[in-house]
């Protein structure tokens, strides 16, 4: 049997309601920029677009028209991300993609009239039902980039990217690929999405329609949360194995050192009250990483704003860290990103990267009244602790461990355990390998 | 004759509707441009084409005739049968003039013939013969 492998992140790019850069989301979350405004149809709740053109970005190949809006955001993101990791020409032949996926809602974009559905259809291209498929994304991304290695696509609700990201992970750290290109990319930024949202009763009303009003909306782990605010993005990361990065040269970004999922088994679209099942997929990450509680040095929590999510989580994490004695601050990026669906653990992992390498945690927004006085929310920008140098040549010299947790409708678990280094002075040069 | 069934307006609109399916300039595309040879075309711009072109006419389209995809396995199947290659293509495309088809069978051998005229004299066959239909189809 061959030993495991260390895994590393040596690219990422993002497409985010914050920006697409790490400088944008960087300076985003510094300056405080966000980009809630009220939804029209249907009216009455927060969203937080991201500024994209998809014809734009993916000018030069047509067969563009066969993506939706967040499968173009994926592609886009990770031919971002191959690029930052050194691979602009194209990915190696062997390299897999792991992307999560989510359902395509976005009929009002393909239909002139949603409301007359199907009156007219003679505006849609011949093979217009790949929109709808799960794997379009991964197709365009394997035909653009080149990879052709194992592949998955995952469609697991909100725990999807960052099950992809894990998937990838564990396929490298046992010797089945040696890179991979993982994340996801989702919208649900229109009359569809939203209105299953809203007919689910998880999105957050906007109390007035105004951007002041729909910034405000969301408000995770707060007494007075009353739901999310609906976000979209696509985030990608090149994925190798240490010894396939060094080869290369390449500056790892991150270490990936553990993951787990699992199921509640419990409702349709409400997670386990306790979190019984989500915290089994934590302590599965923190197994794989060689560490434990104790050893976290931040959570980046799933923190939709939804009462039952942030109640559920927050029972979980603090029966986690309790009997430790060790409170390591608890992030909720939802509250800057909106949520992105099933792309919002990898957006979340972007955003923490571009944040953390630099040494800071973004606060948890909007939080007023914690609901709990048993966990340490970031409340300011706080100087991170949880981002080490990487030493080439001594990476075992490290240990700091950021937990990012993704939780689903119908109970799907997702926890990945990451090491982000801090970014040198050789890096910083490079801006986070981001091509200009 | 309607400014739609004009024959240059035809074949304006075809080359419109090739180039917002390849993505490329419509001046770059003339009526002799062969579509297979000339330009980057794969099988699912051919679908494309039949649909933009279903949509802009409303004439019911035969991928297979309109692209003239089967136009080498019926031609092998007329010579194992001795048959006249000529009446074999008026009959399956009749909307190729006898000079079309004439320059088609001594330019076989330089790769794919269907030219963007072909596809247009299809479109203008079919609104001739009234094949248009009142309303855009309801398949399903």
């Amino acid at each position: 049997m061959q030993a495991e492998r260390r895994v590393v992140i040596t690219g990422a790019g993002a497409v985010t309601p914050l920006g697409h850069t790490p400088q944008d989301i960087r300076q985003s979350v510094l300056t405080g920029r966000t980009v809630f405004e009220p939804t029209s149809v249907p009216a009455g709740y927060a969203q937080a677009p991201a500024q994209f053109d998809a014809d734009d970005a993916l000018r030069g190949w047509r067969h563009r028209r066969y993506l939706n809006r967040g499968a173009a955001m994926a592609v886009h993101a990770a031919r971002q991300a191959a690029g930052a990791a050194g691979f602009a020409a194209g990915l190696p032949g062997y390299c897999g993609i792991f992307a999560g996926s989510g359902p395509h809602l976005d009929m009002d974009s393909d239909y002139a009239q949603p409301q007359h559905l199907p009156q007219r259809h003679d505006t849609l291209c011949a093979l217009w039902m790949l929109r709808y498929l799960p794997n379009t994304a991964a197709s365009a991304i394997s035909q653009l980039l080149g990879a052709r290695g194992e592949s998955l696509v995952t469609g697991t609700a909100c725990a999807a990217s960052l099950q992809a990201v894990g998937e990838a992970f564990r396929r490298i750290r046992h010797g089945v690929l040696p890179v991979a290109l993982a994340g996801g990319g989702d919208s649900r930024l229109s009359y569809g999405g939203l209105l299953a949202y809203a007919k689910a009763g998880a999105l957050a009303p906007c109390s007035e329609d105004t951007h002041a009003a729909a910034a405000a909306a969301c408000r995770p782990f707060d007494t007075g949360r009353q739901g999310f605010a609906a976000g979209e993005g696509a985030a990608f990361f090149v994925l190798e194995s240490l010894d396939h990065a060094q080869k290369r040269g390449a500056v790892p970004l991150a270490e990936v050192c553990g993951y787990g999922c699992s199921m509640d088994g419990h409702a349709m679209t409400a997670p386990h009250p306790q979190g019984m099942h989500a915290e089994q997929a934590v302590r599965t990450a923190l197994h794989e990483a060689g560490a434990g509680p104790a050893d976290v040095t931040a959570v980046c929590a799933h923190g939709t704003g939804t009462l039952r999510n942030d109640t559920a989580e927050s029972v979980m994490l603090t029966r986690l860290f309790d009997p430790t004695g060790h409170r390591p601050p608890v992030l909720a990026l939802k509250s800057w990103t909106g949520h992105c669906a099933s792309a919002c653990g990898a957006v979340e992992l972007a955003v923490l990267l571009a944040c953390a390498r630099h040494g800071f945690l973004p606060p948890v927004r909007n939080l007023q009244a914690p609901l709990c006085d048993s966990l340490s929310f970031v409340r300011r920008i706080q100087p991170c602790t949880a981002a080490e140098l990487y030493a080439a040549g001594r990476p075992e010299k490290l240990s700091a461990l950021t937990l990012l947790q993704s939780f689903g409708f119908g109970g799907q678990n997702a926890a990945l355990a990451v090491r982000p280094f801090r970014a040198s002075t050789a890096a910083a040069i490079q801006d986070d390998n981001i091509p200009a | 004759m309607t400014q739609q069934t004009a024959p240059c307006a035809v074949t304006e609109r075809v080359i419109g509707i090739i180039a917002e399916v390849l993505d490329i300039p419509p001046h770059t595309i003339t009526p002799e441009t062969r579509i297979l040879r000339d330009l980057e075309t794969e099988s699912i711009d051919l679908l494309e084409f039949g649909v933009g072109l279903n949509a802009a006419f409303g004439i019911p389209v035969a991928d297979d005739t309109v692209f003239l995809t089967s136009l080498r396995v019926h031609l092998e199947e007329a010579r194992h049968a001795d048959a006249d290659p000529y009446k074999m293509m008026a009959g399956r495309y009749p909307h190729l003039s006898c000079d079309r088809v004439a320059c088609i069978l001594r330019t076989l051998d330089d790769g794919p013939v269907l030219s963007v005229q072909d596809i247009a004299d299809y479109v203008l066959h079919a609104l001739r013969a009234g094949q248009h239909e009142k309303a855009p189809s309801h398949a399903g």
